[in-house]
């Protein structure tokens, strides 16, 4: 071993390193006098002083500075967690109820026609009508309609028939006969 | 364990490790002021981690490599670098063997002093803290070979002044 790599072998080599540098110490006088040397230098640069009462009392003021109990950082933690998912199930509650009221209904025209879609847009219902479904809904209720005009013409006719038949018995003084249901 | 039971092996630690300690934070932070705000912020440290100690681990080194993160993390708030102040020692003998000491204990003073940060961690780590190469790589999150490059860098410099 040369006397360069004695130190290094010393302090940070591995087992047999270590054994080789004493072995070249026990030979080699001026490497000794470099580790007693070295060691007592890093020795009276390493002496701790005794703690001064001031830091002893930073030391002691910790344990009632931080909490009646070590490990109040972890139930600061939990409690902090629990707070913040009880603030995100409001929001959600409070978003759910706000989306429910602006999405409800409101009163308005009927359905006019099965299988149309309903669109809800905020506030307003919107009914889109397939044109073609709506044609003939139209055609269908135009011929309702026709029948229903018809019937009605031939009640008033028929009406119109038994006021002429009552004037004319009246006429010749015989009593008028009870209309027919 | 009850508040009290905390409390007594709170103060054990102060008792056993806390000198070294702070002569630790002294030579990382280079002024006492902020070695105090160090100390203090691993005395909080180490009173929260209490019981989520490992029974196994060495307490020594545990409170070390909370110090040394607390140094991480003031550093890191506040780049300040005071000149080190190195503890007053060499008391004992002959006038002349106190000043020699002096003068060599200001000699290995600026020779680490002078050193790169890095490199005088360890130097702090290893030969003030006491931790083992291991101990001072797990604390620092590097390899334990580059631990042993940046000590062999040290005492390089360190054989030089001392010759």
């Amino acid at each position: 071993m040369k006397c360069d790599d004695f130190l290094p072998a010393l302090e940070t080599g591995g087992l047999v390193q270590r054994l080789k540098a004493r072995c070249h110490a026990a030979r080699c006088r001026r490497c000794a006098s470099q580790r007693a040397a070295f060691a007592d230098a890093m020795q009276r640069w390493a002496v701790a002083e005794p703690l001064s009462p001031r830091a002893e009392s930073l030391w002691r003021q910790a344990a009632g500075a931080a909490a009646a109990r070590p490990g109040r950082g972890n139930a600061w933690k939990l409690a902090t967690a629990g707070a913040i998912a009880a603030a995100c199930l409001a929001v959600a509650c409070l978003l759910a109820v706000s989306w429910h009221i602006h999405n409800s209904p409101i009163a308005g025209p009927q359905r006019i026609a099965a299988g149309n879609e309903i669109r809800r847009l905020g506030p307003v219902t919107v009914e889109e009508i397939d044109p073609s479904e709506g044609s003939a809904y139209l055609a269908d209720e135009v011929r309702r309609l026709q029948v229903e005009l018809k019937s009605l013409q031939q009640a008033i006719e028929k009406k119109s028939a038994q006021r002429q038949i009552a004037a004319a018995l009246k006429r010749f003084g015989e009593p008028p006969s009870p209309a027919p249901e | 364990m009850s508040n009290s039971a905390w409390q007594r092996e709170f103060l054990e630690l102060l008792d056993a490790h806390g000198a070294t300690l702070m002569a630790m934070l002294r030579r990382l932070c280079g002024n006492r002021q902020d070695a105090e705000d160090a100390f203090q912020d691993t005395a909080l440290r180490v009173w929260r981690n209490l019981p989520s100690r490992p029974s196994l681990r060495n307490p020594r080194a545990w409170v070390m490599t909370i110090g040394y993160r607390a140094f991480l993390d003031a550093r890191g708030r506040q780049k300040r670098h005071d000149s080190i102040q190195d503890p007053e020692d060499g008391r004992s003998g002959s006038p002349r063997q106190m000043a020699e000491r002096a003068e060599e204990a200001e000699r290995v003073q600026a020779a680490i002093v002078n050193l790169p940060e890095p490199i005088r961690e360890v130097v702090v780590l290893h030969y003030c803290a006491g931790l083992s190469i291991r101990q001072t790589a797990d604390a620092m999150n590097v390899a334990e070979g580059t631990v042993k490059s940046r000590l062999n860098s040290a005492i390089n410099a360190l054989r030089s002044v001392l010759q």
